[in-house]
């Protein structure tokens, strides 16, 4: 089975061939993919991981652990996360986070799903709390019970 | 909307290409230029496809992930990598083969994958989610709940796929390929991987 998709792959290549010769216009980074306005400011935003960054445990030096972090399984945990509850602030969504490379990818994961659109960040005024919605339903309906 | 009256619906098609980041589907052109029915728009597209068909233009309309964008013609490509100081980076073969599993058996969990590949893919899974080639559909309702994933709509615009239709089947790859030995008379994989040789 896996010999055809060997061969699958080795079309796939080619066709990566013709198409890396046609270029398009690059996304440009300074508009934002996901529609309406951004309700709360970027610094704001970057604010609050600071404050949540400080009240994390001091990265050890001598502690080496062979951590996986995968920015998209945070993405995943973070929309389950506002599966059960939405709206949710943003310092609960780093409740039980424990390291600061999880906390740093969890931030990361939460900038990912505010690009696509896929939750929401709003701030009532300056410097009060964050709070994140989720705008979307999950891709498939994988599991039939909703949240 | 008022447009500049020598601005023919054309042009103003033409412009939207020219500036979206994105392939623009047909509905969303429909909108975009309010007062052209479907049918206009297919034809404005045909009547653009032509003019860039000329050889002497750079350009050309592809229709790729649902929609319709403007392309450099592959002629064009050594200057475009002259401007852009880089040759574009392509996928390693394991790459390409995690790819192909995911877009034939998708949505399909990481030990899925393992299991026919034999090999670990934990890299090659997030450089592909990070290239934004394979997306996270969802979880898959079974213990651990492992992430199924999926291709993306950057996946069938690297490769110049309309949509996942396009994808040539399984038995068109084997016809293609020199010493298919073993064939098997179904598309449908067998549910028991046999050794690699």
């Amino acid at each position: 089975e896996y010999k055809r998709f060997k061969e699958a792959a080795m079309t796939f290549e080619e066709l990566e061939a013709g198409q890396s010769l046609l270029y398009a216009r690059p996304a440009d980074p300074a508009i934002p993919i996901a529609d309406g306005p951004l309700e709360v400011s970027l610094s704001a935003l970057f604010r609050a991981f600071a404050a949540v960054m400080q009240r994390a445990p001091e990265a050890r030096a001598v502690e080496i652990t062979p951590e996986t972090i995968n920015v998209g399984e945070r993405m995943v945990a973070l929309l389950d996360r506002l599966a059960l509850q939405s709206p949710v602030s943003f310092m609960a969504l780093f409740e039980g986070v424990t390291t600061r490379v999880q906390l740093i990818a969890t931030f990361l994961g939460l900038l990912e799903l505010l690009r696509r659109g896929l939750v929401r960040a709003r701030q009532a005024e300056p410097g009060s709390e964050i709070t994140i919605y989720r705008t979307v339903e999950t891709g498939v309906g994988a599991d039939g019970h909703p949240g | 909307m008022d447009t500049p009256a020598d601005l023919g619906p054309l042009g103003i098609l033409e412009a939207l290409l020219f500036v979206s980041e994105s392939p623009l589907s047909l509905e969303r052109i429909e909108e975009l230029l309010d007062g052209c029915s479907r049918a206009e728009v297919r034809r404005l597209l045909v009547d653009l496809q032509e003019k860039y068909g000329q050889p002497e233009r750079g350009m050309l309309l592809s229709e790729v992930a649902g929609g319709y964008r403007l392309m450099t013609k592959p002629e064009a490509a050594p200057w475009v990598q002259r401007l852009r100081g880089s040759k574009p980076t392509r996928l390693s073969r394991a790459a390409l083969e995690t790819l192909a599993l995911i877009a034939y058996k998708q949505p399909i969990t990481k030990p899925e994958i393992e299991a026919i590949r034999g090999v670990m893919v934990d890299g090659v899974l997030k450089t592909l989610v990070e290239r934004d080639l394979v997306r996270i559909l969802g979880r898959k309702p079974e213990v651990g709940r492992p992430i199924l994933y999926g291709t993306s709509r950057s996946f069938l615009e690297y490769f110049g796929f309309k949509d996942l239709s396009e994808l040539p089947t399984l038995k068109e790859i084997e016809a293609l390929a020199p010493n298919a030995a073993g064939k098997e008379a179904s598309d449908e994989p067998v549910a028991q991987s046999e050794k690699a040789e």
